[in-house]
């Protein structure tokens, strides 16, 4: 079974194969071989002109990569850790999402920037966030969280052939592990904008992103022994999101649950419920809806602090107990 | 080396280039001056960035490139666009909002891009521009198209992190592009005096590793000669130069822009430098031009100036109904 | 001789800027300017500003005063000049969709009566789909007594109800209104049908209801079977390859019609008893959604009843509606209304009818 790693790999090794505008650039990504293992040895089997090492100049490499893109290449931008998008944040948030509509649409901006985030290395505050939510509310960016291998690698590939800016956040720990799922050989695409049903209980509906949806199956999988069935739902893409499966949902469990890593206040997952809140599908919860989310502080240090600042399983397995038992 | 000299013998010293020089400058001038005519009227929205003095800078750099070398601009564009080539009624009609503008209504003035003619934009943000041009001359470098890139910037641009890590890049993958800085002596109030340590900002490019040239921003052929330079090292495949035009706007920063930061005779000492006036003088002394023609081509370039008003005007203002629209590009499209 | 005459207008200065002070004017009529030199000085709230002179020239006229307020774009002064300025006097009004920025007056300071504030009912909890229930069924929440946290009435709550309770009964009370009104409605539709009623007298009707008129029933399907020509839907002419007779009885929301299919073709007893639960089903709401169509008939038994006759009313696409009253208290005989559609049946035919139902009773 493929990590999600080797996933990545494998969609970038076939885009680059397909495609000769397609390069990678970031910083030590390669000879090294990138500071998660991602690029691996693409860059003995590329060249070092399409798997392209750069200074620690965040803002310069996406600028470069939006110019670039302008002018007819396909650049994956690798940002060594999703909190220094924040270097970058004028290329990102005024340039790359915004050209296509500023022209009225003589120019568009295809680039794809994968950002590790997440936490639970013990890399603490500065290098372990979940800045989804930002990118979310920026229209022009579309905004992808693979959750496992073969979710990985079908959505990188679709996210390359995207002609518009996308911003892709892989989770730390997700990296090294093999998936459960098998990863074809050969390519694949994931549509953007497609949520995915991974299992389906009359119960309750949970709704989760990033490294939250395998914790959330593993809940599920821990419930069904005392009979409580949940649905769990992967929206994979954020912004645009795909609400559908969520209202067919409800409609048989009238019970919602968010859980995500991101900090409670001002969260991405808040925009699931709003939708639910605004329109028919609130007619049919039988009870408020629950939201899991990272506690609203910069994630600490130490481990045991590390840990019960974001949900875990037994959270998740506690909560969905609760409601279902207390809300009939 | 003066103007004088230059132009003996010089590519720019032929009557024909010499008037396409002073029309350019002069379609430059004439259209600033309709947009703050519109803009004093109420019928521009928002605010206005003008380049009435600086007409030089773009049109000699211009000169030097092919249309299909691509530039990025600065939130005070319009001579660049003018320059390079731009429809000066589409130009027209995007800063009064209407559907056939560059951008239909939606960018405004510091957003004009005009890609047929390699513009990739004016830019909102001071220093956006110039890691975007990079990457236009890496992404001309890999598909070994043999185009260069300009990115035009201010003196304050200079002191964004942008510049720097843009520089740096240029320098060490050796880009075929040429930075432009038109220092103009003020970010919005502050002077490159108080801003700047050194005096002449071409000499930043020694921390990169670039050659950089001070040239006088107001002499049409020097920047021209410059720019030439540097276009022959791109295209030589030695990388980037860094050259400062030095010049002034003579309007304030932009339309609230109260002048309290600079004096009035600072303000004149400078218009006596006007880079029309100016190479209308050399022009007529090297017996390139005469005064009718000279005052021909002003005549033809307040004609197109105003035809495109005119027609601007005509145009249907931008419908927000295709808003959701055009914020993808769509798939497969 | 100058060539152009330019107006110096009252600059904007500002995005929000409608109008603005002109605060003096530097030159005199028949000065002559250079461009760039002052020509007078504006301000609004926020800005002054030196007007220049955009050409040489000679000052022709002064329209504006000083010290008066002036409208953006109103002109200031006249210049008489040899240069063609850029100068766009379009006398287009400024686009009021550009003028997001009201400036907002404050509301005037009003002093108010103290209100008397009135004792507000505290609003029901209940989850978004108890509420959906309880709205379409018209149960009045404050009934329901709440077992969820926070006294919040669950949806298990709203649906344990059963039995009529003291607001259940206002639900019967609204789905009889909704129901006379259905009916009335459809019947508005077959008023302007051309239709006729011919009666005749039976002594062989029975009075009682548990036989449930299926004597009547299966002898009328029959006869219509035989006439096939009637046993057509006059919303499209289409024959049925069935008997659909409509029987008109008492349901919990009024009156109901439900259809029987080929009731002369069900053994007697079979057929009361199918009508005898019909009759149950109607009573508790819940005729069978399959006998709710397919009639081209209806039977108004009122024989059962005091009511001597009753003019039979065609219900839409029907062609024939028949009604039996009670039995005369002297005569015995009972008075058999036939009503036909005249488009489908006409006098003589219905006549016919009549006799064949009268020999077959």
């Amino acid at each position: 079974m493929l990590t999600m790693s080797e996933a990545l790999r494998e969609a970038m090794s076939l885009a680059m194969e397909e495609r000769p505008e397609v390069f990678i650039l970031g910083e030590d990504i390669g000879i090294y071989g990138g500071a998660f293992g991602v690029t691996g040895d693409l860059y003995h089997r590329f060249g070092s002109e399409r798997v392209r090492d750069t200074p620690i100049s965040e803002l310069g490499i996406v600028g470069a990569a939006v110019g670039a893109a302008l002018s007819g290449m396909r650049p994956i931008v690798e940002i060594q850790f999703s909190d220094f998008t924040a270097q970058a944040m004028d290329q990102i948030v005024n340039q790359a999402a915004k050209i296509h509509f500023m022209v009225g649409g003589g120019l568009h901006v295809p680039l794809v920037l994968r950002a590790a985030g997440g936490s639970g290395t013990g890399a603490a505050a500065q290098h372990s966030q979940s800045l989804e939510g930002w990118f979310a509310n920026v229209p022009g960016l579309k905004v992808v969280i693979p959750s496992s291998p073969y979710e990985a690698k079908g959505l990188l590939l679709s996210s390359i052939d995207d002609p518009n800016p996308v911003i892709f956040i892989e989770h730390k720990l997700l990296y090294k592990i093999p998936g459960r799922e098998p990863v074809p050989e050969g390519a694949y695409r994931i549509p953007l904008g497609v949520s995915r049903v991974l299992r389906e209980g009359k119960d309750l509906t949970v709704v989760a992103t990033g490294i939250m949806v395998s914790r959330a199956m593993a809940a599920a999988e821990e419930l069904d022994k005392d009979g409580v069935a949940l649905t769990v739902i992967d929206p994979r893409t954020i912004s645009p999101l795909d609400m559908d499966p969520v209202y067919a949902s409800l409609e048989k469990t009238g019970r919602l649950m968010v859980v995500q890593e991101a900090p409670e206040h001002g969260g991405f997952l808040n925009e699931v419920i709003a939708r639910v809140a605004t329109g028919p599908s609130l007619g049919h919860l039988i009870a408020p809806v629950s939201r899991l989310a990272g506690m609203n502080i910069p994630i600490p240090y130490a481990p045991q602090l590390e840990k019960a600042a974001v949900p875990q399983i037994p959270e998740i397995v506690k909560a969905a107990r609760e409601v279902v038992a207390n809300w009939r | 080396m003066t103007t004088l000299e230059l132009l003996t013998g010089h590519p720019l010293g032929s009557s024909a280039n010499a008037r396409y020089a002073l029309l350019t400058m002069s379609r430059i001038r004439k259209l600033e001056e309709a947009v703050e005519d519109l803009f004093g009227r109420g019928m521009m929205h928002g605010t206005m960035h003008l380049s009435i003095g600086q007409e030089a800078s773009p049109t000699g750099v211009c000169m030097a490139l092919e249309i299909s070398d691509q530039i990025t601009s600065t939130h005070r564009g319009h001579g660049h666009c003018v320059a390079k080539g731009a429809d000066l009624m589409r130009m027209v009609a995007e800063l009064l909002g209407k559907e056939n503008g560059y951008c239909g209504g939606r960018g405004g003035s510091m957003h004009i891009a005009d890609v047929e003619t390699g513009n990739l934009g004016a830019n909102g943000i001071v220093g956006g521009g110039i890691p975007i041009a990079i990457g236009a001359a890496l992404a001309s470098k890999m598909m070994k198209k043999g185009t260069i890139a300009v990115s035009f910037f201010g003196d304050g641009a200079m002191n964004e992190g942008a510049f720097h890590e843009a520089a740096n890049l240029a320098a060490i993958w050796k880009l075929p592009v040429i930075l432009v800085c038109e220092n103009n002596k003020y970010g919005m109030s502050s002077s490159t005096e108080l801003a700047f340590a050194i005096d002449n900002l071409s000499e930043r490019g020694l921390g990169y590793g670039i050659p950089g040239y001070t040239v006088d921003g107001n002499d049409v052929a020097a920047v021209y000669e410059a720019t030439e330079i540097a276009v022959k090292r791109a295209k030589a495949g030695e990388g980037p130069t860094l050259l400062e035009f030095v010049t002034y706007r003579w309007k304030g920063h932009s339309r609230s822009d109260k002048n309290l930061y600079r004096t009035k005779e600072e303000i004149d000492e400078w218009k006596k430098k006007d880079p029309i006036l100016f190479f209308e003088h050399v022009v007529r002394d090297k017996g390139l031009l005469s005064d009718e023609e000279i005052a021909e081509v002003h005549a033809q370039a307040t004609s197109q100036v105003i035809a495109a008003v005119n027609e601007a005007m005509k145009g249907k203002p931008a419908d927000p109904a295709t808003l959701l629209d055009a914020v993808f590009k769509k798939v497969n499209s | 001789m100058s060539k152009f005459e330019y107006a110096v207008i009252m600059p904007k200065m500002s995005m929000t800027m409608e109008e603005g002070e002109l605060l003096g004017i530097r030159v005199n009529i028949g000065d002559a300017v250079k461009s760039g030199d002052i020509l007078f000085d504006v301000a609004t709230d926020k800005i002054d500003m030196e007007v220049e002179s955009p050409a040489d020239g000679v000052v022709k006229e002064i329209v504006g005063q000083v010290g008066s307020t002036m409208s953006v774009g109103a002109p200031v002064l006249i210049l008489l000049t040899d240069t063609q300025v850029m100068s766009f006097d379009f006398n287009t009004p400024s686009e009021p969709e550009l003028r997001t920025e009201e400036v907002i007056q404050p509301a005037p300071v009003v002093t108010l009566e103290p209100v008397v504030v009135p004792v507000v009912e505290k609003t029901v909890m209940a989850v978004p789909k108890a509420r959906a229930v309880a709205d379409k069924r018209g149960i009045n929440l404050q009934s329901i007594t709440p077992t969820g946290p926070f006294e919040t009435i669950t949806y298990e709550d709203v649906n344990k109800l059963s039995g009529i309770t003291p607001h259940a009964a206002s639900v019967v009370e609204t789905r009889k209104a909704a129901n006379r009104k259905k009916v009335a409605e459809a019947l508005e539709l077959t008023r302007g049908i051309p239709q006729m009623t011919l009666s005749r007298f039976s002594s062989h009707t029975t009075t009682s209801l548990e036989q449930g008129s299926a004597h009547l029933v299966s002898i009328w399907a029959r006869i219509i079977r035989s006439n096939a020509h009637i046993n057509v839907s006059t919303h499209d002419e289409s024959t049925h390859d069935f008997i659909g007779v409509g029987l008109i009885m008492e349901s919990k929301y009024g009156l109901a019609i439900p259809v029987f299919r080929d009731p002369d073709l069900s053994p007697g007893v079979t057929l009361q008893e199918w009508i005898q639960t019909t009759r149950v089903q109607a009573l508790d709401g819940k005729v069978p959604v399959q006998m709710l169509s397919g009639a081209t008939t209806s039977i108004f038994d009122i024989s059962h009843t005091k009511i001597s006759s009753a003019i039979p009313m065609l219900l839409p696409t029907h062609t024939t509606a028949l009604s039996v009253g009670a039995p005369h208290a002297a005569f015995g005989e009972s008075e058999i209304n036939l009503t036909v559609d005249l488009r489908f049946c006409d006098a003589l035919e219905a006549a016919n009818l009549l006799d064949q139902l009268i020999d077959a009773l």
